[in-house]
């Protein structure tokens, strides 16, 4: 069985998404192994899509009023609320050709992952693509994945007991898309494990259930590990452009 | 000089937003592509932004059309971004977007 690299960390939001793109870069270069990495964000932030519009995706009077940091992701997919105290996010960074060439099939299968670990909790869920997966249609979890040529990075989240008020008052969808989702907010389209299953999961309980369930749909062998001297510099470099307002409102 | 915007809602439940500014001849001058979707590679869409300035419509679309051919998309289809194109200058230019055949 293939062994991958598990790191397990926390940080603010611009550390957290310069850190996951230092990983891609790195594993590109050859430089540092295939790798799970699971982590909280703190305090809470707010990410928005690589094509989306600031105005057009998150309630930007909210975050500001409320002091939430907010950056651009180098992934597309929507906006996305990381509640450090009820999310954990995860990361895959790896070769392509060892979770897939097809793009659909290798999100499929990094959610599986997500779906796995739900089931732990005997809880029933399912992918349904492109990026998002539900329980009872609600959505407790997205990912959105970038390609170079040779390595991926999929992050998402996996909401256990994600502050969903504090999610709808932050992010803004357009009416059409709630409308093809055939209900009226954000709120009523997003669930937690929390939510589920009438108790609030301990984190080492959450963080268990999605090492075991990345192991089997990846199947591989998780080694405890640290983020490498490399990484952490690249990613200090990396840290100013998630900062930067050009970049958060490029588009 | 007129902008035009089209907000398309595709199969797979993302939006596409397509804006731009249309000359009084009918040329197309700036481009922004924006939305919750995939494009592997990501510059696709900032090579139809930079491509389409200079360009009527048609053009555009065969343009367009030939750029996503080397790419992937994913959440929306190409037809969605050709269909956003037509409507967003439609808009510019003050016309009601016909039936897509009728559009060629």
């Amino acid at each position: 069985m293939a062994e991958w690299r598990l790191i397990v960390d926390e940080g603010d939001l611009y550390w957290c998404m310069a850190l996951d793109e230092a990983m891609l870069q790195l594993r590109e270069q050859g430089r540092i192994p295939n790798t799970l990495r699971l982590y909280r964000i703190l305090p809470d932030g707010v990410t928005i899509g690589y094509f989306q519009r600031v105005e057009d995706s998150v309630n930007l009077d909210y975050i500001r009023e409320h002091g939430i940091p907010l950056t651009r992701r180098i992934t597309g997919g929507g906006s996305v609320y990381h509640d450090g105290s009820g999310e954990v996010t995860y990361s895959v960074v790896a070769d392509i050709s060892d979770v897939g060439e097809d793009i659909l099939e290798s999100y499929r299968r990094i959610c599986r992952g997500i779906v796995y670990a739900l089931g732990f909790f005997g809880v029933k869920a399912e992918f349904k693509p492109v990026n998002d997966v539900v329980v009872d249609g609600k959505k407790i979890s997205g990912s959105a994945q970038t390609r170079k040529k040779k390595a991926l990075l999929q992050h998402g989240t996996f909401m256990y007991a994600t502050d969903l008020d504090k999610l709808s008052q932050c992010l803004k969808a357009p009416r059409e898309k709630l409308e093809s989702h055939g209900v009226s907010s954000i709120r009523d389209r997003v669930t937690t494990l929390s939510e589920i299953i009438g108790r609030r999961p301990g984190l080492s309980e959450v963080l268990e259930a999605l090492k075991k369930g990345f192991s089997r749909s990846l199947g591989i062998e998780l080694k405890p590990s640290r983020h490498t001297k490399e990484e952490l510099l690249l990613a200090e470099r990396l840290i100013s452009k998630y900062k930067d307002e050009e970049w958060v409102f490029r588009k | 000089m007129r902008w035009g915007r089209s907000i398309i809602r595709s199969r797979a439940g993302k939006t596409l937003v397509i804006d731009l500014l249309v000359d009084d001849r009918g040329v197309i001058r700036k481009c922004f592509i924006s939305g919750d979707f995939f494009a592997y590679p990501e510059t696709l869409i900032n090579d139809i932004e930079k491509k389409l300035p200079g360009c009527r419509l048609g053009e555009a679309l065969i343009k367009t059309r030939r750029l996503i051919e080397d790419s992937s998309l994913l959440g929306i289809t190409p037809e969605d971004i050709l269909d956003g194109l037509r409507r967003a200058y439609n808009d510019a230019v003050g016309q009601k977007t016909l039936d897509k055949v009728m559009n060629y």
